[in-house]
């Protein structure tokens, strides 16, 4: 069997957050990992914890959240309780991010070039590149994203570009600055779907070039499918499904997936499912058994006190659920 | 519903006493409210608020008999001080119960016709009456009107509607643009509604902050006029006007001056740290 | 194919630049919406499908053409809206956020079209909201709750049922639900069609999901700087879409099952930028970014062709196909 070598490894992660001295328990044993040179995807609604989860990754919790257990591997060490040079480190080197509204992730009032030679002055500080040898880098990188013309793109400020072409900048500095991971953040939401289009064709390529692993977090199953291989996805803090992106839409095997599957217009045209009744639990007290299981049409008492656990239903495909496993 | 209303109190109460400091405002105000209410009652000389001279009890040090010792005229320093409590806060309540309304609708109606003729010239008044200094204003009305209490409190309602018509401008202008108020207009609402209704319930918050951060230097720019002599008028006592009487006598009959002087702090004060908790409970900055 | 309750005839709507430059966010735009049927607007920035909505409502005026209510042109220069019009042209907006006032309780708001048009006393008032409510499938108890303590899917039901108020003849649903989950989405879209079939409402439904707008619209119109690029029956639109733009537009949706994949023009990928509307390309505006662009498309501006019953296209290839074939049937 081929060794698979794990980019980034998020075990057994648990995360609450505490308001006027009430604990949430956010994120409930999440668990997931990203191969070298590939992308996954983690999708799931408001409120699932996909936020919490990057920044947990990014070790960028607020400071009222608490990781109650796990660890966050990265090459096999772990960013929660990595000493703060190494995780600046990490935070240069390791990953890096692009957001949903890429406008508020450039600053406004610096020039492209200067916001490249920032970002790579950090990755490549061992090397002691020159200021000329960091900006061939960045036109190098802008190439990459299909900027043409590289140097009017430097030479330019954020609002001088339309947004396809500052998402495309905001990826670029990640490739130029060489970093292992790229975290999206719902990447094309803020762009028109044509613009959309072309920024997952990039990310995608570029996975399949071998530069980039991707975790991309969204709350579309299109542009998931649409780009990564893998996907998770996530209900209420807790991880419910995984495996191989075609196979887990193709055929769902949670009640949440199925549900939200259902509840998705198609262009098939077949109309859409009526919904999901009730509404997301509430995370400082949330549902002793399954997290679902107050929603779930298929609930049992099991469901209601016992905790699922990932149940392999075959081909890397598996979910978390007592009717999979019993095979209901 | 009962339950939710309880409720809400209660966090309300919660927020309001976080700061701590707030409930001794709350406590302040309350105290000067009962002195002033009930002063006729309290005041042991009563008497000596009116024109009044007893020669033979005058320039007493604080003792037994005078708390706060007495004038040069005989009269019971303390009796004056809680009289004139009354001046004060009646001062206060009548100045913002017209300066509010009226700054509040000219904010809004700036606010809401953004970028039109009607916020030019109606913001441009507002800025005509902040950029004359307020005594420099106040002078002016006095030459003009007579001076007495009723006089100096026009004064001063004149000089502090434009602060309400900033803040509801602010508030107006940034809302205008919500579904909301386009929905109304869309549906045939008046103006009336859309200033009252929709408005109002949004600018509440800032106001009632405000208003209780202003009475304290209300009642302040009150005591300024009565000291230079713009207020009320003697032989009634105010609290500007007994430190004008007293700061020559400092410092040997220092009770003069330095009661009515203590008195203004602790008002300002009281309804500083009342207002700092109005603004915790609706998490606004005090202005 | 019903009454014609709403028609617009070349409608243009031109916003001045303080520059002196001119941005045309409508150019001569023409469409009927009938009774009872949801007639779906789509396009991407800039296409003007928000600014016709607004000029239909009442938002904004027109710079020129007509819209014709019920046979009434609302844009004419001067016309004055009744009262009656404003009730029966409702609106729902995007973001749930701001659609409702936060310092008001659900019940207050509700009531603001109540006061407006009918007057009643206030138990007919209670009784009016508890039954629109109940339409839109909320609990009676909501009335009192305010905005924040709501969901977002529910807020916009609010506004759904606040439009309702005034027993409106059309809606107008501008990305009603794009700010919402896919399940709180499945809950509001299905009562909007309980609702439209109940009360024979007609929809005027514009979204940027056209996943989305295959299961909701009874016919499509695709927008492209502020000019009509198609307008179809939706199978037809869907199936065979003969508008280069339609088919890029149909060939970026992210989809999540074979079939829909099967069913998207797999050929044409998504390129180029979209131009701003203030420098539209000359001639017909896609033509920057169009693969089957000929030298006319780059100077004069296609017309609308019916090509078949009710389907409309604005291309020079199918005009220059109905010439032809028009020649030939003279030949004949």
């Amino acid at each position: 069997m081929e060794e698979k070598t794990n980019v980034l490894e998020v075990r057994d992660l648990s995360v609450s957050y505490t308001v006027a001295n009430v604990k949430t328990h956010v994120l409930e044993n999440v668990n997931f990992s990203v191969e070298k040179g590939k992308s996954v995807g983690i999708v799931g609604e408001s409120g699932c914890g996909k936020t919490t989860t990057m920044r947990a990754i990014l070790n960028v919790l607020p400071s009222n959240g608490t990781v109650e257990s796990g660890e966050i591997l990265y090459n096999g060490e772990n960013i929660l309780n990595m000493p703060n040079n190494k995780l600046q480190d990490y935070r240069q080197k390791g990953a890096g991010m692009i957001f949903q509204d890429p406008s508020s992730a450039l600053n406004p009032v610096i020039s492209i070039r200067n916001q490249f030679l920032e970002a790579l002055k950090y990755a490549h500080k061992d090397k002691k590149l020159t200021k000329a040898q960091l900006l061939e880098k960045a036109a190098k990188a802008l190439e990459q994203v299909s900027l043409a013309d590289p140097d009017r793109i430097l030479s330019s400020y954020p609002f001088q570009l339309s947004g396809g072409m500052r998402q495309r900048v905001c990826i670029a500095i990640t490739l130029a600055a060489e970093r292992q991971i790229l975290l999206a953040d719902e990447p094309g939401t803020a762009l028109d779907v044509t613009i959309q289009d072309q920024i997952l064709r990039l990310i995608k390529s570029l996975v399949e070039a071998g530069e980039l692993s991707v975790i991309m977090v969204t709350h579309s199953l299109g542009v998931i499918r649409q780009v990564t291989t893998a996907v998770n996805i996530m209900y209420a803090g807790t991880i419910v499904e995984g495996g191989d992106t075609k196979e887990v839409f193709g055929h769902p095997m949670h009640p949440y997936t199925q549900a939200l599957m259902d509840c998705l217009p198609k262009l098939t045209g077949n109309g859409i499912a009526k919904g999901i009744p009730g509404r997301i639990p509430d995370y400082s007290s949330p549902p002793g058994g399954c997290r679902f299981a107050p929603r779930c049409p298929y609930v049992t008492d099991r469901c209601l006190t016992e905790k699922p656990v990932p149940h392999e239903t075959g081909g890397g495909h598996w979910t978390s659920c007592f009717k999979a496993e019993e095979g209901r | 519903m009962k339950a939710e209303r309880k409720e809400a109190m209660i966090k309300n109460w919660y927020k309001f006493s976080a700061g701590g400091v707030s409930v001794i405002g709350l406590a302040i105000v309350l105290l000067i409210i009962l002195l002033a209410v009930f002063a006729p009652v309290i005041a042991p000389y009563p008497e000596d608020a009116g024109a009044v001279v007893k020669f033979a009890e005058s320039s007493q040090a604080p003792s037994m008999e005078h708390i706060m010792g007495t004038d040069t005229m005989g009269r019971d320093v303390f009796s004056r001080l809680l009289i004139s409590l009354r001046g004060s806060l009646l001062m206060g309540v009548l100045v913002l119960a017209i300066a509010v309304p009226v700054g509040f609708v000219v904010g809004v109606l700036a606010g809401y016709y953004k970028d039109t003729w009607v916020e030019t010239v109606l913001m441009r008044i507002v800025d005509i009456f902040l950029s004359v200094p307020a005594l420099v204003l106040a002078l002016a009305i006095a030459a003009i009107l007579e001076p007495n209490l009723r006089n100096s409190m026009i004064a001063i309602t004149i000089m502090w509607w434009p602060w309400y018509a900033r803040l509801s401008f602010g508030v107006a202008s940034s809302l205008r643009t919500e579904n909301y108020i386009v929905y109304a207009e869309l549906t045939g609402a008046k103006l009336s509604h859309i200033i009252f209704k929709e408005f109002l319930p949004n600018t509440f918050d800032q106001i009632l902050t405000k208003m209780t951060l202003d009475m304290g230097y209300v009642i302040c720019m009150g005591a300024t006029l009565s000291f230079v002599g713009l207020g009320e008028q003697p032989p009634m006592p105010a609290l500007g006007n007994m430190i004008n009487d007293g700061v020559k006598f400092l410092p040997e009959m220092w009770w003069l001056a330095i009661y009515p002087a203590v008195t203004i702090i602790v008002i300002v004060l009281g309804f500083n740290l009342l207002g700092d908790g109005v603004g915790n409970i609706f998490n606004v900055e005090g202005k | 194919m019903g009454d014609i309750i709403l028609e617009i005839k070349d409608l243009k709507k031109y916003f001045p630049l303080a520059d002196g430059r001119t941005v045309k966010a409508v150019d001569g735009v023409s469409m009927k919406l009938y009774k009872g049927e949801t007639l779906g607007l789509v396009g991407e920035s800039g296409c003007g499908k928000s600014t016709i909505a607004y000029t239909v409502v009442g938002m904004y005026g027109a710079s020129g053409g007509e819209v014709l209510y019920k046979g009434t042109d609302l844009a004419k220069k001067g016309y004055k809206r009744t009262l009656k019009q404003k009730g029966e042209i409702q609106i729902v907006f995007q973001d749930p956020g701001s659609s409702l006032n936060s310092r008001r309780t659900i019940e207050k708001s509700m009531e603001v079209p109540l006061d407006i048009h009918d007057r009643m006393p206030k138990e007919k008032k209670t009784e009016r909201i508890e039954e629109l409510l109940e339409m839109v499938g909320l609990p009676k108890e909501y009335k009192s709750k305010m905005p924040r303590n709501i969901g977002g899917g529910e807020r916009q039901l609010i506004s759904v049922a606040r439009a309702l108020a005034t027993n409106p003849e059309m809606i107008i649903l501008d990305e009603p639900t794009s700010a919402l989950d896919v399940s709180v989405q499945a809950k509001v879209i299905n009562t909007l069609i309980e609702l439209q079939k109940k009360l024979e409402l007609s929809y005027l439904f514009i979204t940027h999901d056209l996943s989305l707008m295959r299961n909701v619209a009874t016919r499509v119109a695709i927008l492209y700087l502020g000019r009509l690029c198609e307008l179809a029956p939706t199978t037809e639109f869907f199936h065979g879409p003969l508008h280069p733009y339609t088919q890029m537009l149909l060939s970026s949706i992210p989809v999540v099952t074979e079939e829909e994949e099967a069913i998207k023009p797999g050929q044409i990928i998504s390129q180029g930028e979209i131009p701003s509307p203030v420098n539209a390309p000359k001639g017909c505006t896609f033509h920057t970014r169009c693969r089957d662009c000929m030298e006319i498309c780059k100077t004069e501006m296609p017309v609308m062709t019916e090509v078949e019953p009710e389907h409309f296209v604005c291309c020079h290839k199918y005009t220059a196909k109905q010439e032809k074939q028009e020649k030939q049937e003279k030949q004949k």
